[in-house]
């Protein structure tokens, strides 16, 4: 193909096609997602499990105090449905008593000394050493007034081989569950007991009274 | 003598080949948006719309804004809408959990209200002829107009709306989706 043919093809392909002209504009579209505010409707109570004389404890093993429930348990208000759980931080973060079973009748649950995971501590005395070790059990959930299982949330996913319906200290999250999967729901009740146990008598410091206290703080968290 | 007058066509046809390239950069329409950067808002599950009447549901927001082309001469219009990332078939991806869709209503071309139709790649037009269409990936959406035009306005609607009400929001995050809005005319 010669110069002349060359260019004739170049312009009569111009012209035989149509021409085509662009004009762009960006554009950009933004939502911000929350999860819907939650409020503690209430809360656990104060329990007072009063004076306890040492005649009452054992001398060389652990002595677990009757098993007491908190009045009215724990009631969450969200704004709309969700699925949440509670996340328990130990406020006496330091020694736990290692010794002793922790239990409950009903539902039928033991905790060990092996399970650190839950066990929480009541303080030490001023030789070192733990004064004793609770734990709160959790049962009859409901989710908008529907009965619900208790399951255990490990990183934010349902821990299926965890079913032990006790508060955790270590980031795991109670929460309730309907066929396998986290309840979604609005209103949210669960009630507690809790157990406590006392270190062996010759562990704690003779002639003097000794007062002890144990807490959590329970954090609600979106599944 | 005959070789010269060769090279005088060549030239000619040369100086054409310039003229017509001008034509073609001349031809651009420019396209304005009222509103380029659209924010949906804050919303929970609980800000979320119900469904009415088969309406649809889990809506976060919806705005409009105005669209504007001027041509310098009469053209046949085409607007196209390219998201950057993730699309449907009818929507675009906001975010990981939720929808984007774009309605093209209230033509006016030249000043007369005018249906719209579809049109896609190699200029065949679908039988759609209405007053609001959404604006398909990589479909375009042109007047139902046999004659060029010089203004076209347009309202477009977007809709950003949940995927699936049992999403997990856990935590705040920000959903984004980006695109580009194309005119194409001939």
């Amino acid at each position: 193909m010669n110069k002349f043919a060359l260019l004739a093809a170049v312009i009569l392909g111009g012209i035989s096609t149509p021409v085509f002209a662009l004009s762009q504009v960006q554009l950009s579209f933004t939502a911000e997602a929350n999860p819907p505010p939650c409020h503690v409707l209430q809360s656990p109570t104060t329990l007072d499990f009063g004076n306890i004389n040492r005649n009452q404890l054992a001398a060389k093993t652990a002595t677990q105090l009757p098993v007491k429930s908190f009045a009215g348990g724990i009631t969450i208000q969200c704004e709309s449905a969700t699925s949440i759980g509670l996340h328990a931080v130990d406020n006496n973060g330091g020694k736990v008593l290692s010794l002793g079973n922790l239990s409950w009748s009903t539902p039928n649950v033991v905790i060990t000394p092996e399970q650190t995971d839950q066990r929480f501590g009541l303080g030490m005395t001023s030789e070192g050493k733990a004064i004793g070790v609770w734990e709160v059990l959790f049962h009859s959930a409901q989710v908008d007034g529907v009965p619900t299982q208790i399951g255990i949330a490990n990183n934010g996913m349902l821990d299926l081989n965890d079913t032990v319906p006790t508060m955790r200290n270590n980031g795991k999250a109670i929460s309730w569950v309907q066929n396998s999967a986290f309840a979604l729901g609005e209103l949210f009740t669960v009630q507690a007991d809790a157990a406590v146990a006392l270190a062996p008598l010759v562990d704690l410091p003779s002639g003097t009274k000794i007062s002890f206290a144990g807490s959590a703080t329970l954090e609600i968290v979106y599944l | 003598m005959r070789a010269m007058m060769r090279n005088a066509k060549c030239d000619l046809l040369l100086l054409g080949a310039i003229f017509l390239s001008f034509n073609v950069m001349a031809s651009d329409c420019d396209l304005s948006v009222s509103q380029t950067h659209t924010n949906f808002g804050t919303f929970s599950r609980g800000t979320l719309s119900q469904p009415v009447n088969g309406g649809q549901a889990n809506i976060i927001g919806r705005k409009t804004a105005m669209l504007t082309i001027v041509c310098p001469r009469p053209e046949h219009i085409t607007l196209y809408y390219r998201a950057a990332a993730g699309r449907t078939a009818n929507s675009y991806l906001l975010g990981d959990i939720a929808r984007l869709s774009l309605i093209i209503s209230d033509a006016q071309a030249d000043g007369k209200s005018v249906s719209l139709m579809y049109k896609q790649g190699g200029g065949v037009a679908s039988s759609d002829n209405l007053k609001e269409l959404p604006l398909l990936p990589d479909i375009g959406v042109t007047p139902n107009l046999n004659e060029p035009v010089t203004t076209l306005v347009m309202q477009m609607t977007s809709t950003a709306a949940v995927n699936d009400i049992n999403a997990r929001i856990k935590d705040h995050k920000t959903l984004n989706s980006n695109g580009t809005l194309e005119v194409v005319s001939e």
